[in-house]
């Protein structure tokens, strides 16, 4: 017998006496009799009909999330945070279930293919579940180390590693502040160069940044135009949560950028 | 294996001639040895996606500000465009395994033109309404719209320029000067390496059926009723890149 011979394995085997060749009733092929699995072939209707629920679905997890945004605004009220992820979140895993069962035939298929594919959702639910655990639970320990972490700095540092100075990064200031001073800086240099004096270059450039800085907030959509609904006013008290830093300062943040220039 | 043609098969479809490899005991333990490796391949790939997935979980617990106004920037028109399409094109592609099963040819291959032409829209979606403009500053206007005066435009008034909204980039590029919260930059990276990664995977299964298409052509028909392991596996592979879009859309441009 040889692997690579241009003869089929089965016909080598079948001329062997000493493999069973010689038993009629044996079949080298199907030694166990197994029943061979039949291909299933879904049918249009299915697919059709499967196609719809997820449109349907589709529609709905956009309506849900913009009708919250609607309710919030109207009503003035602030919605808990986990509604509008379980919302998604759950039509999402109902959509993500019917291609499996569906259009990938999970329902039709061996169960081996379903339990490879559950083995992978427990890898997300470990990976997910265990960062989360050690995320609540570092400040308990560490206090020290729940430091935020700043992508970033700008971009300029010497130091001398033996002998030779060298350039690089710093990081004592995050990539947003270091470009929002650029970019102010770029404006100012802009008026200057048309020959404004200093001072009122610097004006006009912080007044051409805080243009521009309010065009770039009008981008955002839908619900993010709308009032503050993340602090707390004298008609509504809104709980905080989350450690973003800069959450609660009573400075704006171009107040800073000002003030970083000189 | 492949079968050297002779003068009595040589006139057969692909699908037809198709042998199955020595070390399996018939074409259908080919076919569920086949495709149960390639499910294994799948898990790897939702792992994969799973990094991001965690990613965005423990930043948006951290910095749930940064997510909020990161994803704000994200306009969900798009983001439901690219999703219609993408649920009709693994629909498509279906349909396509469905045809094949019946030796339609024609039909299927259709089928397979539709789902790839869906593929198409996505990634030009994707870079003209999303990454140029968030990358540039530069909008695609199909309409050729009234720009004011003092507006930069290209192309005949194709693109026109948003000083106030290019830089958004990934990582050490990102160049944004407008950014409300100090963490923002956080943002624009998962959004990248998690829509970058599964654009990526939408270009290779746009290859993946492409092969098939190519190969079902007239005078070839590799896939038919008796054999159509690659039709089906390019299928699998595309509703997986369907399934992780599935849950990248809400993560990205709906939760807030």
């Amino acid at each position: 017998m040889s692997l690579f011979g241009s003869k089929p394995l089965r016909s080598a085997h079948a001329a062997d006496p000493a493999h069973g060749g010689a038993d009629a009733a044996f079949d080298e092929n199907d030694p166990h009799h197994e029943p061979h699995h039949e291909h299933v072939i879904v049918s249009a209707f299915t697919n059709r009909v499967v196609l719809g629920i997820l449109l349907v679905f589709t529609v709905m997890t956009v309506g849900a999330a913009n009708l919250e945004v609607w309710i919030e605004s109207v009503f003035n009220i602030h919605l808990p945070t986990w509604l509008n992820v379980f919302i998604c979140l759950s039509i999402a895993t109902i959509k993500g279930i019917l291609v499996l069962l569906y259009f990938m035939q999970l329902r039709y298929d061996s169960p081996i293919n379903a339990l490879i594919f559950c083995f992978s959702l427990f890898g997300v639910a470990l990976f997910l579940g265990f960062t989360a655990i050690d995320l609540g639970n570092r400040a308990k320990v560490y206090d020290f180390k729940r430091g935020e972490i700043v992508q970033g700095g700008n971009g300029e540092f010497t130091r001398t590693v033996m002998g030779d100075i060298q350039e690089g990064r710093a990081y004592g200031q995050s990539m947003v502040e270091y470009r929002r001073a650029q970019k102010i800086a770029e404006l100012t240099k802009e008026f200057k160069d048309r020959g404004d004096p200093d001072d009122v270059a610097k004006q006009k450039g912080m007044a051409e940044f805080n243009r521009l800085q309010a065009e770039a907030v009008e981008h955002r959509h839908g619900q993010h135009q709308e009032a503050d609904t993340t602090t707390s006013s004298g008609k509504i008290s809104r709980p905080r949560t989350g450690s973003t830093p800069g959450l609660f300062d009573a400075k704006p943040p171009q107040t800073e950028a000002a003030h970083g220039e000189h | 294996m492949s079968t050297l043609p002779t003068k009595a098969n040589s006139d057969l479809p692909g699908y037809e001639k198709y042998q199955h490899a020595n070390h399996f005991r018939n074409k259908e333990d080919e076919f569920d040895a086949c495709k149960t490796g390639f499910w294994l391949f799948l898990a790897t790939e939702v792992l994969l996606f799973a990094g991001i997935f965690v990613w965005y979980a423990i930043y948006r617990m951290m910095y749930p500000d940064a997510f909020r106004i990161g994803s704000s920037y994200l306009d969900w028109r798009w983001g439901g465009l690219n999703t219609i399409v993408l649920l009709v094109s693994s629909y498509t592609m279906a349909m396509s395994i469905h045809h094949f099963q019946h030796n339609r040819q024609s039909t299927a291959r259709r089928n397979l033109l539709i789902t790839l032409a869906c593929g198409g829209i996505f990634v030009v979606v994707k870079m003209l309404m999303e990454y140029i403009p968030k990358m540039t500053g530069w909008h695609f206007d199909l309409f050729m719209g009234h720009h004011g005066v003092d507006v930069k435009t290209a192309l005949g008034g194709l693109f026109y320029f948003d000083p106030s909204y290019g830089g958004k980039l990934p990582g050490a590029l990102f160049n944004f000067a407008f950014a409300t919260n100090p963490n923002e930059n956080m943002w624009w990276s998962m959004y990248y390496t998690g829509t970058g990664l599964h654009a990526l995977h939408v270009l290779i299964g746009m290859g993946l059926i492409f092969r098939v298409w190519w190969l079902s052509r007239p005078g070839v028909q590799n896939y038919g009723p008796r054999h159509y392991t690659g039709v089906e596996m390019a299928g699998l592979y595309w509703h997986i890149v369907d399934l992780i879009w599935i849950f990248l859309f809400p993560m990205l441009y709906l939760i807030h």
